[in-house]
């Protein structure tokens, strides 16, 4: 695998990551749509 | 075979005799949750049959002299600085112990048992001051101390008997270290350890229940009269365990700090070498622990103003965006001198270690960023102006930097500084080690890549903050602190991976290191202190004229919120107090070690009269 190749897999994998989790949590606080709360009151 | 099975005994004994204090409690929950209907039966006063007292001026007895507030407010705070440093220090001692047994290496021990020594003329100090703000309590507060005390009845009594457990276990665990040195019997000293934990915990957690009660009090009427005949209703208030939370990783990074200041006074006092390399290594791992546990502390931080905004909006609003918003000024100061502090400290440290020069032009770009982080924090948005300062300006708050006054800016700051100094401690441990697994090249890739990509969606984060509502203006600071915990975790994970059977670059020459780094470690200790007293004016201070926050109201001449000055000034007389006071604690620790040469009885004794020498044995 040459270097650039990892470079592209590295940063797409992590970029890939980070959209997952955020669109996790965003959407859990946006509308709850995954049961997630937390901060429950 | 017999020593073992007595050494398990008295383990077992140990740890029954703990128990103990915690039946009463069981029994109360058990009752609680059976019903009231068995108190009544038996015809036990009820709680419910006393409300909070409302109080007159003249209601409060005054010594005349000095503000009954300033009075109870320097002991409590003094209080709850030697409180904060003792309860962390057994906490790290007993995991450098265990460390010390796993990995065989005796330094751990004797750090362990040094940092022991330093705590324990701190504790009589915690014990002293308790006792000064308990005496202020009673004598300036009687009709609030007498309330709060019936409401919290069976916890005050537990409070007292895990003081007394910790006193036990606290000297016992210290005098007892070379006489259980090794083998099982280190193994009792563990638990001693342990033991002694517990007890500091739990006075911690019941104290916290009475704080937490006065902010956000919960299981009474308007009036102030239990709703529950169970002490539960108000001890599980919303600040219970946001607060638990908060004050334990506050004070393992305060403890560190205290003892990395120690290992800074020793090592500028020391003579020898060895001196300097044993205190230069202890000044490092107090300071780890200081900072490690410094990380996680904003987020426990947030919680805790999550659940004060949750209880009462005007509460969070007095704190953050009234009165005391200057003072949260202040605190970004502080902690950006905290970040600067230890990252310069570390810094200093790289030059001792052969291989470190790999990663020195890095150091000038981390710097340059955390600056600019600390600037972006320390922004404020609105500020009091003259009329004069407003038109220089062009408004309430300057067009250029006011969008940085926000919380998405602070967020996105906070976040950053973690970030980079945490790329500090990465690089510092991994400076002098070559790894041999043969995807050196590829794992570094992964987490450059993986750390860029964190620092990006962490700014990405921010930028959206700016374009939605506030309420997920807020919310978006969730995955920018789930992205800083990711790459903590995932890049030290794959770093200890990739350093396994790594080739050395030559030893770390302890001791060799500029006094300048010594004076970075004892401004973490005068930060932290400071910090602690501000923030803990403001976390009390935003109750304004209640003593317990819409139930029980301060009548006092003393029931008004002091100006920003005169509440600094009191924080900073409480700090520079406890600073000297903590000076003559190390010097204690000092003198202990020194003997003094005897003196002949023949002509020239006045020569040797005095002459000290240490006793390093």
């Amino acid at each position: 695998m040459s270097k650039l190749t990892v470079w592209i897999a590295a940063i797409t994998g992590s970029i890939l990551f980070f959209y997952f989790l955020d669109l996790l949590i965003m959407k859990a606080y946006f509308g709850a749509a995954l049961g997630l709360n937390l901060f429950p009151r | 075979m017999q020593k073992k099975r007595f050494a398990v005994g008295v383990l077992l004994i140990l740890i029954l005799l703990h128990l103990v204090p915690l039946i009463p409690v069981s029994a109360d929950l058990a009752l609680a949750q059976e019903g009231q209907a068995v108190a009544s039966a038996e015809g036990a006063p009820s709680k419910a049959t006393f409300s909070a007292p409302k109080l007159k001026p003249e209601d409060y007895p005054s010594f005349g002299w000095v503000s009954s507030r300033e009075a109870v407010w320097v002991a409590a705070q003094l209080h709850l600085f030697f409180g904060a440093f003792v309860l962390a220090v057994p906490i790290f001692v007993l995991v450098f112990e265990g460390i010390g047994i796993t990995t065989k290496d005796e330094r751990y021990d004797h750090i362990a048992h040094e940092i022991m020594k330093v705590s324990m003329t701190a504790f009589s100090f915690t014990a002293l001051s308790g006792g000064l703000l308990t005496f202020f309590l009673i004598t300036l507060y009687p009709d609030f101390t007498k309330y709060l005390m019936r409401l919290f009845q069976p916890t005050v009594i537990f409070y007292v008997l895990a003081f007394i457990a910790e006193a036990l276990f606290c000297y016992t665990y210290y005098y007892s270290w070379d006489a259980l040195r090794y083998g099982t019997k280190k193994w009792i000293h563990l638990t001693l350890g342990l033991l002694l934990n517990v007890s500091g915990m739990t006075i911690l957690f019941i104290a916290n229940a009475w704080t937490g009660f006065m902010m956000t009090p919960v299981g009474v009427d308007a009036a102030g009269t239990p709703v529950s005949d169970t002490v539960w209703a108000v001890i599980r208030n919303p600040l219970w365990n946001p607060l638990n939370l908060h004050r334990f990783i506050a004070n393992l990074a305060y403890g560190g700090a205290i003892v990395g200041a120690y290992a800074a006074y020793k090592f500028l006092s020391s003579a020898t070498p060895e001196e300097k390399a044993h205190y230069d290594w202890m000044g490092y791992t107090a300071n780890l622990i200081a900072i490690s546990t410094l990380l996680p502390l904003p987020f426990a931080g947030y919680i805790l103003m999550a659940e004060i905004y949750a209880y009462s909006q005007q509460m969070g609003i007095t704190a953050m965006g009234g009165i005391f918003a200057w003072l949260f000024i202040v605190q970004a100061v502080l902690i950006g001198a905290i970040f600067l502090g230890a990252n310069y400290y570390l810094w200093c440290g790289m030059e001792k270690i052969s291989g470190a020069e790999r990663y020195s032009p890095a150091i000038k770009y981390i710097g340059a960023v955390i600056i600019v982080a600390f600037l972006v924090w320390l922004t404020p948005h609105t500020i009091i102006m003259t009329a004069m300062e407003m038109m220089k300006i062009g408004g309430s708050h300057s067009a250029l930097l006011g969008p940085l006054g926000i919380m998405p800016a602070k967020n996105t700051a906070a976040n950053t500084l973690i970030l980079f100094t945490f790329l500090s401690f990465f690089l510092y441990r991994r400076a002098n080690k070559a790894p041999t697994v043969p995807w050196v090249k590829t794992g570094t890739i992964i987490m450059t890549a993986f750390f860029a990509i964190a620092w990006i969606n962490i700014i990405l984060l921010g930028i959206y903050g700016y374009l939605v509502p506030t309420a997920y203006k807020v919310r978006s600071s969730v995955p920018q602190v789930i992205a800083t915990l990711s790459v903590i975790f995932f890049l030290t994970v794959l770093d200890i991976i990739m350093h396994r059977k790594a080739k050395s670059l030559g030893p770390i020459q302890w001791g060799k290191m500029p006094p300048r780094s010594q004076y970075a470690l004892a401004i973490l200790a005068v930060s932290f202190t400071w910090l602690m007293a501000l923030m803990g004016y403001i976390r009390s201070g935003i109750r304004q004229h209640w003593h317990i926050y819409t139930i029980m109201r301060d009548a006092s001449p003393d029931a008004y919120t002091p100006t920003i000055a005169h509440a600094v000034l009191i924080s900073t007389i409480v700090t520079v107090i406890f600073l000297a006071l903590v000076i003559f604690c190390f010097w204690i620790a000092q003198i202990s070690t020194v003997k003094q040469a005897p003196i002949p009885q023949i002509a020239g004794a006045s020569e040797s009269h005095g002459r000290k020498h240490e006793d390093l044995s």
